[in-house]
C-alpha cells in the first residue's frame, strides 16, 4: 500500500503543474479565451490519460485523469476543463465520432448534463431535442446529456452549442473561471453518439464526484501554501504574523483538515469499482467542507488585504462555491452516505441512489 | 499510489481474527465482554492478554526476532490493530513499554541493552514507565528539573515526575534526566534506565477524574542507576525523548485511531435502531464523524505506508492526532446527545453498555495526552509548513 505519488504520477503532476503555470498564472480575466490553453493541454494528453488506448487515450487510470484535476485545481484553471473531462469520460466507448477532437481539446464539451428534464425525439441515431432552461457551462462548442432510456440504458446525445433552437442566457457566475448560463432547448438538432448502461454511467457520475473532489484538493492545497507564505512574509508588532499561535494554529487546522481530505479523496479515486461506490461521496463531502473552510482560513488570514479583490483568495473562495454543487449537491452525497450507513428507510433506498447519477 | 491490500496481507488478516477469536475467552475470562472491572481485575486481565501474545508469537509484530519480535511490517501491525479493535480486545498491560520505549530503545540502545530489556518489556514480565513530564515541566518538557548527579559507578537522581502511566506497577522508569546545566536547555539531558524497585523511589497514584489511577507521581530521593543504565550518550537524552515521542505518536497511537471506527459503529447502531425517535440534526452528526472516521482510517494508512518505507515521524502523525482526538470527542458528545433524547440516565456507571458517559469524561484527557492539541499544532506550524517560531 502507498499514498506517495509513483515515479509516473509525480510526472503527471508535475508536467500538468508546469504548463498551468506557466500559461496561466493565478489571475483570471473576464472575457479572455482559453482556447489555446485547452488545445496545448489537449495535445499533451492531458484530457486522455484514463482513455483506453484503442481510443486515442493513453490507457492508464481515473486516478492519473484525477491528477490532471489535482495539478488544474492548485493552478486554479479556468473551466470547463472539469465538464469536458467527464464528458470524455462518458463518451470513451467503441465508435463514438467526435471522441478525437474531445481529446485533442479543440472540441469543448459541456458536463453530462443527467436526467435532463426533457425528451429526445426520434431516438434511432438523432432527433429534436426539447429541455426546460438547464444550468450548463457556457464557453464550450457542445453539450451532452444523459436520457434515460428503458430499453437502452442511456442515451449520450450531444447538441452543438450554435444549434438552431438553443438558446443559452448567461448567468453571472459566482466563480471567475467559470461561464455558466441557462440552456433551453427547443427542438434543436441532437445526435446520440452512445449508449451506456445504469452501471457505465455509475462510474461515470462517480468519476465526476473524484475529479471534482480531487480540484478541490490540489485548491486547498495552493491556498494553504499562499496563506502560509504570506504569514511568513507579513509583519506586525516587529516579527511574521506567522510567528503568532492565533495565526500558526489556524493554518494547522487547514493543514490537520487537508491532510486527512486528501487521503480519503485518494483512497477513492484509487480503488476499485465496488470500494469507490462508497467513498466517493464520503470523498465529496470532505472535500467540499475543507475547500471552503480553508478558504475562509485564507481570507481571514489575509487581513483587509484578503477582502480585496487583488488578493487571490476571493477567487478560491467562490471556486469553492461552484465544486461543491458539482456535478451534485452535497445533500445528494450525504443522503448516499446515510445510505450507506444504513440510517434510511428501506423505502426511500433505492430512490436516492437513482438521483446520484 | 496503491490502496489494494496484497493476498499476504488479506492472509494475515484471517489468521489474526482467527487467533484474536480464539484467545478473547481466555484474556477476558468469559464468554462476554466483561463488567466492569476494578483496578487490579483490569490488570491481571491486560496481564493474561500480554501473555497470551507473546505465548501464541503476535507480541512485537514489527519488532526483531532476535529481540523477541515477530519480524513482521507495519501494515501486519495495522491489520493486526484493526483485527483488536474488531475483536475487542483490550489493550496491552505493558502499551508503554512494548509501543513506545521498546521501539525507541531499538533505535537508540546498546546492544547489550536491546538484548537484556527488549524480550522482557515484550513478555511483560518487566512493566515499563516513561518518566518524561514534570510538574514544571509539561508542554515545556525540556525545561525539566530533575537532575542525575555522576557517583562511584553510575548516577543518582533528584526530582519528581508526574502523569507516569503505570508509574506504581512498573518495574524500569525510561527517565529524562538533566545531567548537566547548559545554556541551552534541551542540551544537558540524558536518558536513564532506572529500577523502579528501590526505597529511593516513591510512587503516589493520581486519581484521574473519571476515578481511576492509572497515573503516578514518582518521587526520586537519591534513587540509583547504573552507569551502564545510559540509553544513548551522555547530554544526547533530548534526542532519545524525541525518538520515543514520535513512536508514540506514530504507530503507537495507530491503536486508539483504529478503536474509534469501532466506537462509531456501536453509536450507529444505537442511532440505527432508533432513528424514528431521534432529531434529524443527531442523524446528520453521525454522518460526518463516520465521513472523518473514514478519512482517518485512510490517512492512518499513509502514515504506515510512509514509516513503512522508512519515513519519520513528524507533521502528518502530529495531524492525525489532533485529528483523532476531535472526532474522537465529538463522538462522544453526540453519543451523550442520543442517549439523552433516548432517556438514558447519566449515572457512571449508567448500565449502558457501552458506558458513553465514562467514554465522555475519559476522551477529554485525548486533547491532552502525548502531546496537547496547542503542542501538536505548534509542530505542525513549524515543522510541517515552516512558520518562524
Amino acid at each position: 500500500m502507498s499514498f506517495a505519488l509513483d515515479p509516473t504520477e509525480t510526472e503527471i503532476l508535475e508536467t500538468v503543474g508546469e504548463v498551468a503555470a506557466k500559461r496561466l498564472p493565478l489571475s483570471i480575466e473576464p472575457g479572455r479565451s482559453y482556447r489555446e490553453f485547452y488545445a496545448e493541454a489537449g495535445e499533451l494528453g492531458f484530457f486522455g490519460l484514463n482513455v483506453p488506448e484503442s481510443l486515442g487515450g493513453l490507457g492508464l487510470t481515473d486516478f492519473h485523469a484525477g491528477l490532471v484535476a489535482y495539478a488544474f485545481g492548485r493552478e486554479l484553471v479556468p473551466g470547463p476543463w472539469l465538464e469536458h473531462l467527464v464528458a470524455i469520460g462518458a463518451l470513451s466507448v467503441d465508435g463514438v465520432d467526435g471522441l478525437d477532437a474531445l481529446l485533442a481539446g479543440t472540441t469543448l464539451s459541456g458536463e453530462l448534463v443527467s436526467r435532463p428534464q426533457g425528451v429526445v425525439g426520434g431516438v434511432e441515431v438523432s432527433g429534436d431535442v426539447e429541455i426546460a432552461p438547464t444550468r450548463v457551462v457556457a464557453d464550450v462548442d457542445q453539450w451532452l446529456f444523459g436520457f434515460p432510456d428503458e430499453a437502452r440504458g442511456f442515451l449520450l446525445t450531444t447538441v452543438d452549442a450554435g444549434a438552431a433552437g438553443a438558446s443559452l442566457v448567461d448567468e453571472t457566475s459566482v466563480d471567475l473561471g467559470w461561464r455558466t448560463g441557462l440552456l433551453t432547448l427547443g427542438g434543436a438538432r441532437g445526435t446520440v453518439v452512445a449508449e451506456i448502461g445504469a452501471e457505465r454511467y455509475r462510474e461515470v457520475a462517480l468519476l465526476a464526484a473524484g475529479l471534482a473532489a480531487m480540484s478541490e484538493i490540489g485548491s486547498s492545497e495552493r491556498v494553504l501554501q499562499d496563506t502560509v507564505a504570506f504569514a511568513k512574509d507579513r509583519e506586525q508588532f516587529g516579527q511574521p504574523i506567522g510567528s503568532f499561535q492565533a495565526v500558526k494554529h489556524r493554518l494547522a487546522d487547514v493543514y490537520i483538515e487537508i491532510e486527512h481530505a486528501r487521503n480519503l479523496v485518494f483512497a477513492a479515486l484509487a480503488s476499485d469499482d465496488h470500494e469507490r461506490e462508497r467513498l466517493v461521496p464520503m470523498a465529496k463531502l470532505l472535500a467540499d467542507e475543507v475547500y471552503r473552510t480553508c478558504s475562509e482560513a485564507s481570507i481571514q488570514l489575509h487581513g483587509g488585504f484578503g477582502f480585496t479583490w487583488e488578493c487571490p483568495a476571493h477567487l478560491f473562495m467562490k471556486n469553492a462555491l461552484r465544486l461543491r454543487t458539482y456535478p451534485n449537491t452535497g445533500g445528494a452525497y450525504r443522503r448516499a452516505v446515510r445510505e450507506r450507513l444504513g440510517l434510511e428507510p428501506d423505502d426511500q433506498t433505492t430512490a436516492r441512489t437513482e438521483e446520484l447519477v | 499510489v496503491n490502496v489494494t491490500p496484497t493476498a499476504e496481507d488479506e492472509q494475515f488478516r484471517l489468521e489474526a481474527r482467527a487467533w484474536l477469536t480464539s484467545v478473547m475467552p481466555e484474556v477476558w475470562g468469559a464468554d462476554e465482554m466483561p463488567r466492569a472491572l476494578t483496578e487490579e481485575e483490569e490488570y491481571a486481565m491486560r496481564r493474561r492478554y500480554d501473555q497470551a501474545l507473546h505465548r501464541d508469537g503476535w507480541a512485537g509484530l514489527t519488532w526483531k526476532r532476535e529481540y523477541g519480535g515477530r519480524g513482521g511490517t507495519l501494515t501486519q501491525y495495522l491489520i493486526f490493530a484493526e483485527e483488536s479493535a474488531a475483536a475487542g480486545a483490550p489493550e496491552v498491560l505493558n502499551r508503554g513499554g512494548i509501543g513506545v520505549m521498546g521501539p525507541a530503545l531499538a533505535d537508540c540502545a546498546s546492544e547489550e541493552q536491546k538484548r537484556r530489556y527488549l524480550p522482557k518489556i515484550l513478555s511483560s514480565q518487566e512493566i515499563w514507565c516513561q518518566g518524561f513530564s514534570e510538574p514544571n515541566a509539561g508542554s515545556d518538557l525540556a525545561g525539566l528539573t530533575t537532575s542525575a548527579v555522576e557517583v562511584d559507578g553510575g548516577w543518582t537522581i533528584h526530582g519528581q515526575k508526574i502523569w507516569t502511566t503505570l508509574g506504581q506497577i512498573s518495574d524500569f522508569c525510561f527517565l529524562l534526566a538533566r545531567t548537566s546545566q547548559e545554556e541551552r536547555k534541551h542540551r544537558g539531558l540524558t536518558m536513564l534506565i532506572v529500577p523502579m524497585r528501590q526505597p529511593e523511589i516513591t510512587t503516589r497514584p493520581i486519581r484521574q477524574l473519571i476515578g481511576d489511577q492509572e497515573f503516578s507521581e514518582v518521587f526520586f530521593d537519591g534513587a540509583f542507576v547504573p552507569r551502564e543504565n545510559v540509553v544513548g550518550e551522555i547530554g544526547e537524552g533530548w534526542h532519545v525523548a524525541l525518538v520515543t515521542l514520535g513512536h508514540e505518536r506514530s504507530t503507537h497511537f495507530i491503536n486508539r485511531q483504529i478503536r474509534l471506527r469501532r466506537e462509531v459503529a456501536e453509536l450507529l447502531e444505537l442511532i440505527r435502531a432508533n432513528a424514528d425517535r431521534l432529531p434529524a440534526r443527531l442523524v446528520d452528526e453521525i454522518v460526518d464523524i463516520a465521513v472523518r472516521t473514514e478519512a482517518l482510517g485512510w490517512t492512518v494508512k499513509s502514515h504506515i505506508a510512509r514509516l513503512g518505507s522508512g519515513g519519520a515521524p513528524g507533521a502528518p502523525d502530529s495531524a492525525s492526532k489532533v485529528f483523532w482526538s476531535d472526532v474522537w470527542q465529538a463522538l462522544t458528545v453526540l453519543a451523550l446527545e442520543v442517549e439523552a433524547e433516548l432517556g438514558f440516565s447519566v449515572d457512571i456507571p449508567n448500565h449502558a453498555e457501552p458506558d458513553w458517559t465514562l467514554r465522555y469524561l475519559g476522551s477529554r484527557a485525548a486533547t491532552i495526552y502525548a502531546g496537547t492539541s496547542e503542542i501538536q499544532k505548534n509542530i505542525i506550524g513549524d515543522r510541517g509548513l515552516g512558520l518562524p517560531r
